[in-house]
């Protein structure tokens, strides 16, 4: 007989995920389950038995939610042989502007119509035998559902992605277990990427089907219930009225009879699901490739290319002449409103758990995890040394260069901030994003870096030890830190950013080789 | 007449069975034979258990320390242990001969090793 129930993880979930309002219903604990024990019912997660009557041990659901602390560090194998990595992008291959060679697609989406292209055309050619997308409820026309299509022209349905909660990892269980499909693609916002990663990390018997994630940028995803009230009650727009919403800047709500309402984003910001406001992850790091806006290019996506696969399937359908591309160093303007959504997501995110914390809301298990480390991870990071994980060959800036020029610079390299450091090798201090961001777009190319730099500036010794390195980060609430030599204060030795940090935490050995 | 000219067809040729102990062919694609468990993707959770339909299958413990015990003289080979195994742990291998003079030794024991 069993005594207690507190075992099973699905009490562990209800208490931290569901019972606060987090769950986003992406369904991936439904499609995980072994025994059908939990199902999303009228945009809500039912238990619909208990399982304890079934399993004494069993883990799953808890491990595979989005916003738990398991598996967080192993998703990141799927994505970290990448050469490169950045604040605000993660690890990534290439980075770059595409868009659909179709006009018809292209005007069907808001931006350059990449997903679409790029699934329409693996689909004809074999590579994948189904899709998983999210389409418009008819009635409402801004609800979304999930979608499994089987063929191409399935596709057009779910073009102009909206941010409102879908269950397509749900759809992905229902995609292997129902339909029998073995070649799926699975496109979703960072979280349904996180939680197929996740169920692909638990190496769940279902994610042998899976072909290719592709990864959505996302803000924030809508709380439909609380959208639609406000909008009648604040600007008497019916929910059935809505053709669309843009974001650029604000948030533009087009209607059917041609009118557009300008909302601002702090006013709307509280309507979006509390769980988002607490997400991090801008550009869905963990996808294969990654596909957002390019505001304010208007026919033109940006795409973030991470592994292989998302490589493979890329490069055949750019050989088919089914997209086409640009380089983004010709854009600085695209990637610099890129990152800045990036860093602003980032930024409400910190703001919003620290003050979770003070007034002591529940916070997600993530959000936690992410901040505080293990007792092993603290023993490890104390004993390494800047010294063995800096980046030794730093890329630095004069004083003399414009704004323009380091956003050029930036949009080349993609790192977010510079040392700056005059002809004889002298550091002088940093110029990051946020600095030319004040700066606006007009005026970039007569500011010199000196004029908005940073003097002072936090550095650490070569033989600091990460823990160190990492508390004055935190406590600076900056995210890279300069390394100098100890009797020379000005001369620059390296840089580590936060992402070096968490990279070592996962390979501590492949960096000490 | 027919018949008769059939079966003098035949006995001119090979026969089809095959002299089994001493000949013997590869299974086909596809056969379930005896069920094996990866102790280090098993997670534990008792479904093979709970779902086998002649009770073959008995799990002791739980979790990672959990060890299962399958009785090859209960097991009818139906395969559904694999089917409902969430992590792939279990395979179905191609042996066959099981039979034994003893019931004692028709039972395999499977236990995660550290």
């Amino acid at each position: 007989m069993k005594t207690s129930k507190d075992l099973i993880a699905y009490n562990d979930l209800k208490r931290r995920i569901i019972d606060p309002g987090f769950c986003n219903l992406c369904g991936a604990c439904e499609s995980a389950c072994p025994i059908h024990a939990l199902k999303i019912e009228n945009r809500r997660l039912n238990y619909t038995h208990n399982c304890a009557d079934f399993m004494d041990f069993c883990s799953i659901c808890y491990d595979i939610c989005p916003f738990t602390e398991a598996l967080l560090f192993e998703t990141l194998g799927f994505v970290a042989n990448a050469p490169n990595r950045a604040e605000g992008i993660g690890y990534y291959r290439r980075m770059l502007l595409a868009q659909a060679v179709d006009k018809k697609l292209r005007d069907l989406s808001h931006s350059g119509g990449v997903v679409t292209a790029l699934l329409m055309h693996a689909i004809k050619t074999g590579f994948i035998d189904s899709a998983i997308t999210s389409e418009r409820e008819k009635e409402t026309s801004i609800e979304i559902r999930p979608l499994l299509s089987l063929v191409p022209d399935d596709l057009l349905s779910t073009v102009d992605y909206e941010y409102f909660p879908s269950s397509v990892a749900m759809a992905f269980g229902k995609a292997v277990h129902e339909y029998g499909k073995t070649k799926i693609a699975f496109v979703g916002t960072p979280c349904h990427v996180r939680a197929i990663r996740k169920l692909e990390a638990w190496e769940h018997k279902i994610m042998n089907s899976l072909r290719i994630v592709i990864g959505l940028t996302c803000l924030w995803s809508f709380s439909l219930p609380e959208l639609t009230r406000f909008l009648k009650e604040r600007y008497g727009i019916e929910a059935g009225d809505i053709l669309r919403i843009d974001m650029d800047g604000k948030y533009k709500v087009s209607l059917k009879n041609g009118k557009v309402a300008a909302i601002s984003i702090p006013e709307i910001k509280a309507h979006t699901l509390s769980i988002c406001r607490m997400c991090e992850d801008f550009t869905s790091e963990l996808a294969d490739i990654s596909v957002g806006g390019a505001h304010p290019l208007k026919d033109w996506s940006t795409v973030i290319i991470r592994t292989e696969i998302g490589e493979e399937i890329f490069e055949e359908a750019v050989k088919a002449d089914v997209i086409r591309t640009r380089k983004i160093e010709e854009e600085p303007n695209v990637y610099a409103h890129f990152v800045r959504m990036s860093f602003l997501k980032r930024k409400y995110a910190t703001e919003e758990v620290e003050r979770r914390k003070k007034h002591g809301e529940p916070v997600p298990p993530i959000s936690i995890r992410l901040r505080e480390f293990l007792p092993r991870e603290i023993n490890l990071l104390s004993s390494l040394k800047a010294e063995h994980i800096m980046t030794k060959n730093v890329i630095t800036v004069t004083p003399e260069t414009t704004l323009e020029g380091l956003l050029a610079i930036m949009t080349r390299y993609h790192h977010t901030g510079y040392p700056i450091v005059d002809d004889e090798g002298k550091l002088l201090g940093i110029v990051t994003f946020d600095d030319i961001s004040k700066v606006l777009p007009s005026k970039r190319g007569g500011v010199l870096v000196r004029e908005v730099a940073h003097s002072k500036i936090v550095t650490a010794h070569p033989d600091s030890s990460l823990m160190e390195i990492y508390e004055k980060m935190i406590q600076h609430k900056i995210g890279k830190i300069i390394i100098v030599d100890r009797k020379d204060h000005r001369k620059l030795l390296g840089i580590i950013t936060k992402t070096d940090i968490m990279h070592v935490l996962k390979w501590p050995m492949k960096k000490l080789v | 007449m027919a018949i008769i000219a059939e079966a003098i067809k035949w006995l001119l040729k090979h026969p089809v069975t095959i002299k089994y102990p001493f000949e013997r062919e590869a299974p086909p694609k596809g056969f379930r034979g005896r069920p094996v468990w990866d102790m280090h993707r098993c997670i534990g959770c008792g479904l093979c258990s709970r779902i086998c339909p002649s009770g073959a299958i008995e799990i002791i413990g739980r979790g990672q320390e959990a060890k299962i015990k399958h009785y090859v003289d209960r097991c009818l080979f139906c395969g559904q242990c694999s089917e409902s195994c969430p992590r792939n742990a279990i395979k179905l291998m191609n042996d066959f001969e099981h039979a034994r003079y003893n019931r004692d030794v028709m039972i395999y024991e499977y236990k995660r090793e550290t």
